[in-house]
């Protein structure tokens, strides 16, 4: 099944659910909805324990207002469904921690995630924080895949990370901004002591 | 300065003199030199007194420039007398400058002592400070547990209902925005010289390439194709030092690198290796061994499998270094002592043997009585490749009191010292298998 044409779509060109299917409903934090069926959302450890609490019947589901997960935007949290939608039914993997696993990306999740890299974080976030194994495995596995073959300059710019100088400067500035802070703490510290209180806290 | 026409007048007159004196010489000699009352004697009389004026006159010159020069030697003192004394007040003045000077650096002195004083003040109470808000911090972080566990409950109850109830939670752009564990992940699915290269790009990712050990399938060191050669998903890395002549035998197969002990060090210590193979190392390198020494500690390695061609240096130092939870240690020599062997602390510990020791295996029951009564897991094996039966005859004939059972003339089951485990001797086709197994009892 390709990208384009997962079963995943907005509020508007939704068909209505079949009776025995049942779509829930979730909002991004722009307002964008969702409908996704069941068997998805078995993918997410998060919604479906969510979704089991509350207990909703099919009338519900129409009735009451859309799940709200405002975290996440509607660009991510389409991706996130759509790929939900594509895999839904398949056994989720047991990570035990114990030997490091091979993770092949289908090519499904490949194109779903050729995408630049400010969405391909966002989509690693929305996978952890929806508890989503299988893609943070295959997120995961593509932002490993970005590492390959680079130098330690190009990872640097691949990766937007603080060369040393910068690192350096941030470290003073964050002690500099530890300053006032501390001059604060000694304050009250001092007025305590003039309190005669023993404990800071 | 004597003038030029007066030096001319007295050169005449002194010329004039000495032409008269030769001219009356001649006739000095002649008779009339007796009479004084003559006239030549009146002349030379007269030419005397003419001498004696040329003299006088000259003398008088002479000494008239002598005291000239000494006016002039006398001004010059009188000026070099006045410079001196210039000179010494200026001396004088320095020294006043130097003594200011040391007087403002004392004070000077004095000023730092009293603020390194105020400064180490400054510093206990710095420290202090810090203390204050490390505590208020593990009091911060602690909160933020309790707050994390009781969302977990919450999760796992499935009461929330409400994502928009989750504080501060925010989703960010790029790697460095990343949680650790988050990062840990995408690390875990980069290869090993990924790794490499993304550990030296910051101290943050240094610390959490360290922190998550690399495990290799295979290693084999010092084989004759390359010093190091890795194994991973079947995938094989070779690592050669860098050619002194520049010339690379297989660019596209061969990494080179700078520091073999440095490469080294790091595999020993930060990864897990599955199947370690060692050949002896090339003479010219041993010193390396030596390196690595003092790098990584004793019983430190974890290696699950060992083998060896040769019951080495380079083997003896490796085993040495891994720890004591080996697999299998597998040496393929024949005719060393079991006693070495055992006194391996790594070696002593291992659950199975894969040795080859066909002359003189008898040199082998010290380690064949330790895993027969050591109390090791059930399932777990030594097997002896040998040339003859006298390993065979001899464990039995040691044990014999023991034999439980002699299931074949080339087998027997002997009880060990826990009631739960015997073992089971057997000799087939040049092996020797010692394996614990479960008693009847």
């Amino acid at each position: 099944m390709s990208v384009e044409n997962a079963p995943v779509v907005d509020v508007d060109e939704a068909a209505i659910p079949v009776e025995k299917k049942m779509y829930y409903r979730f909002e991004s934090n722009d307002k964008k909805e969702f409908r996704v069926s069941e068997l998805a959302i078995q993918q997410s450890e998060t919604l479906n324990r969510l979704v089991e609490a509350m207990g909703y019947t099919s009338e519900d589901v129409e009735n009451k207002p859309a799940i709200a997960i405002e975290n996440i935007d509607g660009k991510t949290l389409k991706l996130v469904f759509q790929w939900c939608e594509h895999h839904k039914g398949e056994a989720i993997p047991v990570d035990d921690g114990s030997v490091p696993k091979i993770v092949e990306i289908p090519e499904f999740d490949a194109k779903l995630m050729d995408i630049d890299n400010g969405l391909l974080f966002k989509l690693i976030w929305a996978a952890d924080y929806l508890n989503i194994v299988q893609l943070l495995n295959v997120s995961c596995k593509k932002v490993a895949n970005m590492a390959q073959g680079k130098t330690p300059a190009q990872l640097r710019r691949v990766y937007l990370l603080p060369s040393d100088e910068e690192d350096e400067a941030a470290k003073r500035a964050a002690q500099e901004a530890q300053d006032p802070r501390a001059r604060e703490v000694e304050e009250e510290f001092e007025e305590r002591k003039r309190q005669g209180g023993n404990s800071f806290f | 300065m004597p003038d030029l026409l007066e030096i001319d007048e007295r050169t005449s007159k002194i010329v004039d003199t000495m032409r008269e004196w030769n001219r009356v010489f001649p006739e000095i000699t002649s008779d009339q030199a007796i009479s004084v009352e003559n006239d030549l004697m009146l002349k030379v009389r007269n030419l005397i007194i003419t001498t004696y004026e040329v003299i006088f006159d000259f003398v008088k010159t002479k000494s008239s420039s002598l005291k000239e020069q000494k006016h002039a030697g006398d001004r010059v003192l009188t000026e070099i007398s006045s410079r001196i004394s210039g000179h010494e007040e200026l001396l004088e003045k320095m020294l006043k400058t130097q003594v200011n000077q040391h007087e403002f650096n004392k004070n000077i002195l004095d000023s730092v002592k009293s603020l390194r004083v105020h400064q180490n003040e400054q510093n206990t109470k710095i420290c202090h400070i810090m203390t204050r808000i490390s505590e208020r911090d593990l009091v911060i972080k602690h909160c933020g547990e309790r707050l994390e566990e009781l969302e977990k409950q919450n999760r796992k109850i499935g009461k929330r209902v409400r994502f928009s109830d989750v504080i501060d939670y925010k989703f960010h752009t790029n790697w460095s925005d990343l949680s650790e564990d988050l990062k840990l992940k995408c690390i875990k699915q980069m290869d090993f010289q990924d790794r490499l290269r993304l550990r030296i790009t910051a101290h943050t990712e240094r610390r959490l390439v360290d922190s998550q050990r690399f495990v290799f399938d295979e290693i084999n060191l010092f084989h004759s194709d390359s010093f190091i050669a890795t194994w991973n998903n079947l995938k094989c890395t070779k690592y050669q030092l860098l050619p002194r002549t520049g010339f690379l035998k297989t660019p596209e197969e061969i990494s080179r690198i700078q520091s073999l002990t440095a490469l080294l060090v790091y595999i020993l210590n930060h990864c897990n290796i599955r199947n370690l193979s060692v050949e002896q190392l090339p003479g010219e390198h041993v010193s390396i061994l030596e390196e690595l020494d003092d790098l990584v500690e004793d019983n430190s390695v974890k290696i699950k499998n060992f083998r060896s061609d040769f019951f080495s240096q380079t083997t003896k130092f490796f085993l040495k270094k891994s720890w004591k939870k080996l697999d299998s240690v597998s040496i393929e020599q024949h005719g060393f002592y079991g006693k070495e062997l055992i006194a391996i602390p790594s070696v002593a510990a291992a659950k199975n043997y894969f040795l080859t020791n066909g002359q003189g295996s008898r040199r082998l029951l010290p380690l064949v009585t330790n895993f027969m009564f050591r109390n090791g897991e059930i399932g777990t094996k030594l097997v002896v490749n040998c040339m003859d039966k006298a390993l065979f005859d001899k464990v039995i004939s040691t044990y014999c009191w023991r034999a439980m059972a002699r299931r074949k003339s080339t087998e027997f089951e002997i009880y060990s010292d826990n009631k739960m485990k015997n073992i089971l001797v057997k000799y087939k086709d040049g092996l020797l298998e010692v394996s614990v197994i479960h008693s009847e009892f």
